[in-house]
């Protein structure tokens, strides 16, 4: 096992799970993880000039290309919130998108500090899913539940909350037998499409 | 009807195939506009309130049996559910199963991806078809071709300011069938929808349901980094152009190069339109005086904001176009531009300012305020002009 940040596992999940491209901008509650992304070196990211502009990107880069998965990064406060349009019109119309933000240290929140938002509470009602990480520890499998949901049922976006403390924190974590789940995807059955099809064969329109 | 599951599914060519074997026509919500080729003789045009043909919606009432696959009955596809559902069976697959029913209990409801469902649908059809066991559905097919060819709006005006119609002409002679457009809200994308044609799955990106302003250019981005060949071609209102322009600065850094369209009629347009019931045109109007036009500068002046200066100072390059003669030069000149430079590059064409739109609350009132198609000239570039009996 390899000790690292829990900034630096969440790149390298990021980098087996597929991802090639980010969009987003960056800000002091956010810095481990561009130092993370800096260091690892495998994922692109495009400087947006406004946060919910680099969350319109990330829709955009994910309804070009099948498969595809955009990233979207801000910091702390007002970035979250920034993208919650994106996160809006991405789970409105099933477009699986991941938006990182920066928190407050676990200790701070709570105490209304500078930039610190519930921003999990606030994106709840756009998201398949919103979290504030509590546990370092947890990171890994956060993404992995991350790319899983987004990925799963109906498609739609995922909003990651990492204080600083998490990010900086180091962790035991082994990217070599990490695997991405598979995702869970409803298929009919024979019987029912027979069905489906006796009825439309019963259409009188010929 | 074809919804955004097929495409988010990676489904479309299993969708065709399941039309073609058992000759039903395929209806494309907006979400899945391009699934099935608009030149193809199973599509038969889009449904809905406002981003809809005319012919799609005549299908969609003479239709008595649906069969919906990843599409979610938005409210402004069906318009009201009892003009919508009246005298038809409806079979709903959806890969969510609380979807089922959401909006109108169906007949029978499947949850299955789209793309597990379209497998089995192809491969249980092509087995009836070659038993013999599926009706022959080409007479019905024929009637929604015949809509298709008839059921036109006008675009060949000649009006300079030009009106927007005309724009969609140009841009649909100009523009070959790879190209992707990009667009959000309005009445550019609505009459967009109306006018424009889409051939490939993936090649109309748009945000259906949320629609927020400014969307255009940071999804145009996305898409280019996404794709570094794809020919992409984004479509603005002035008002969704400059809800977030700042964003073209970020093309210009990034080299991420693509064409925008944005047809300035300095107005919120279609809130303009929706103001008509209330009598009112309030708060809507974006047109100024720009201090830094001349006097006699006309539409420069009066339609405020001068986008040429803006995305200029942007990093980006702008042409402006006054009348139709002037979109083929553009285009060309656009496209090199983009080759030379490597940045976003937009075509800002002054409109008319006032344009109403064919729109209406249910699928069989809409109101049609412009000149409708009397022959093949008044709509040289409807997908009519190419079909052969």
């Amino acid at each position: 096992m390899a000790k690292m940040t829990a900034a630096q596992a969440a790149v390298l999940v990021m980098e087996k799970e597929g991802v090639t491209q980010a969009f987003g901008v960056p800000g002091a509650a956010i810095n481990p993880l561009y130092s993370a992304l800096r260091k690892q070196g495998s994922i692109a990211h495009i400087l947006a000039r406004h946060v919910e502009g680099a969350s319109h990107m990330a829709e955009g880069y994910t309804r070009a290309v099948a498969g595809n998965i955009g990233v979207c990064i801000g910091t702390s406060g007002p970035a979250g919130t920034d993208m919650i349009t994106g996160l809006y019109s991405a789970w409105a119309d099933s477009i699986p998108i991941l938006c990182i933000t920066g928190q407050a240290p676990r200790a701070r929140l709570y105490k209304e500090d500078f930039q610190a938002v519930d921003i999990e509470s606030i994106s709840k009602p756009v998201t398949k899913w919103s979290v504030t990480v509590r546990e370092p520890g947890q990171v890994p499998q956060v993404f992995q539940q991350a790319f899983h949901l987004m990925r799963s049922g109906r498609p739609g976006p995922v909003l990651i909350d990492l204080p600083f403390d998490v990010q900086m924190a180091q962790i035991e974590f082994d990217i070599d037998s990490y695997e991405p789940l598979t995702p869970y995807k409803p298929a009919a059955t024979r019987a029912q499409i027979e069905k489906a099809i006796a009825m439309l064969n019963a259409a009188e329109r010929r | 009807m074809a919804g955004g599951g097929v495409i988010n599914a990676d489904a479309s060519e299993l969708l065709v195939r399941f039309a073609e074997a058992t000759g039903v026509p395929v209806i494309p919500t907006l979400m899945a506009w391009g699934a099935i080729p608009d030149d193809h003789p199973l599509m038969a045009g889009m449904c809905g309130l406002q981003t809809s043909h005319r012919y799609g919606n005549a299908t969609m009432l003479a239709s008595d049996f649906v069969l919906g696959i990843g599409n979610r009955w938005a409210n402004r596809h069906t318009g009201s559910v009892e003009v919508y559902t009246k005298g038809r069976t409806f079979v709903h697959v959806d890969i969510e199963p609380t979807q089922i029913g959401r909006v109108f209990t169906p007949d029978f409801g499947i949850v299955s991806d789209a793309r597990a469902a379209l497998e089995l649908f192809v491969q249980v059809a092509e087995e009836m078809k070659a038993k013999g066991l599926l009706p022959e559905r080409g007479a019905w097919a024929g009637e929604c071709r015949q809509r298709k060819k008839t059921m036109l709006r006008k675009t060949n005006f000649a009006d300079v300011p030009m009106k927007p119609q005309r724009v969609y002409q140009c841009m649909n002679n100009n523009f070959s069938h790879d190209t992707c457009y990009v667009s959000t809200i309005g009445l550019s994308q609505i009459a967009a929808a109306q006018f424009l044609h889409v051939y490939n799955p993936r090649h109309w990106i748009n945000c259906g349901q949320a629609g927020p302003l400014g969307w255009t250019i940071p999804a145009a981005l996305g898409v280019r980094a996404a794709d570094p060949t794809r020919k992409i071609v984004a479509l603005s209102g002035d008002y969704d152009f400059q809800f977030m322009i700042e964003e073209l600065a970020v093309g210009a850094q990034f080299k991420l190069p693509y064409i925008h369209i944005v047809v300035n009629n300095s107005y919120l347009g279609l809130i303009r339109q929706a103001q008509r019931g209330f009598e009112m045109d309030y708060c809507v109007q974006l047109g100024f005086d720009n201090i830094n036009a001349a006097e006699d500068a006309g539409v420069e002046r009066s339609y405020g904001v001068d986008h040429m200066k803006v995305v200029e100072g942007l990093g980006c390059k702008a042409i402006r176009v006054y009348k139709q003669d002037e979109m083929t030069p553009a285009i060309q000149r656009a496209e090199q531009l983009m080759a030379e430079f490597g940045v976003p590059v937009v075509i800002e064409v002054m409109l008319e300012r006032v344009t109403n739109i064919a729109m209406g609350t249910e699928i069989d009132a809409i109101n049609e305020f412009e000149a409708l198609a009397e022959s093949a000239e008044d709509a040289p570039t409807a997908i009519a002009a190419a079909m052969l009996d």
